[in-house]
């Protein structure tokens, strides 16, 4: 689902993102997506990297299902 | 072999994939305790860049095979003989290269990986004569690539204790190997 957004920017920064996407032949609104998914992403990825190790020691949310769970029924046996 | 609960405090240790992945899964106390000793700088934890692309591989496979891919399209390919070690797959998915729909998506992953670019280990470099060692390296004991390259590395830097949940390093005279034994199957 797409929102409606409204905003105010710099005018000169405005008329270079118009330019810019003219040539790349893009909308301004997909512009601003990228934009904003990008700021999105570099915030996560500054917080994973703030958490460091401390994430190793917390609940894991991936399942461990099919083979994962198959394999850790029971403790690798050991070799002679 | 030795026991990961007695890694000296000091010790400058490489890391397999496999200790990273029992410590993410939760599925070994003594993995974690070992990550969190590496946190604190009681132990220097070390791992190679192969080591990690390994760890982002691995993780990020279980993490498409979680949901991402359809169930339809994921192959049960069991073992008729309990598996050798902790990481084996034998569940085959679509190759995840055919799948960049399903890969922009995951997310996990990619935030585990960036955890262990944190600084709280140390990541090694590569050097172009790690490769011709690793090249005699599975010649003398059978290794496969990725575990010959970190050995080989860890040689360079002068290491001799790599901390491993399974059988990989076993035939290679001269190291000292820890491996966790308080395997915890997660419910």
């Amino acid at each position: 689902m797409k929102q409606k957004i409204g905003t105010v920017v710099d005018q000169a920064l405005y008329d270079d993102v118009k330019v810019l996407a003219a040539q790349e032949r893009r909308r301004i609104a997909d512009v601003v997506q990228v934009a904003l998914a990008e700021y999105v992403q570099r915030a996560k990825t500054r917080r994973a990297e703030r958490v460091g190790l401390d994430r190793f020691l917390e609940q894991d949310p991936l399942p461990l299902t099919g083979a994962f769970s198959y394999i850790l029924t029971a403790p690798p046996p050991e070799k002679p | 072999m030795n026991d990961l609960s007695e890694i000296r405090s000091g010790s400058r240790i490489l890391l397999h994939t496999s200790i990273l992945l029992y410590a993410r899964w939760g599925v070994s106390p003594e993995c974690r305790a070992l990550i969190k000793r590496c946190q604190g700088k009681a132990v220097q934890g070390v791992i190679t860049p192969f080591i990690l692309a390994d760890f982002c591989e691995r993780r990020m496979r279980q993490e498409a095979t979680s949901g991402y891919i359809p169930s339809d399209e994921i192959v049960e390919n069991r073992p008729e003989s309990p598996p050798s070690g902790p990481i084996v797959y034998s569940r085959v998915a679509p190759p995840l290269s055919d799948r960049p729909d399903i890969v922009r998506n995951l997310t996990v992953y990619a935030d585990d990986t960036r955890a262990l670019l944190s600084g709280e280990l140390e990541l090694t470099s590569v050097h172009p004569e790690d490769f011709l060692e690793a090249l005699f390296l599975q010649k003398m004991h059978g290794l496969v690539t990725t575990d010959s390259l970190s050995l080989a590395i860890a040689r360079r830097l002068g290491i001799n204790e790599i901390a491993a949940a399974d059988h990989a390093f076993n035939a290679v005279q001269g190291l000292i190997i820890y491996r966790p034994k308080d395997f915890v199957p997660r419910t």
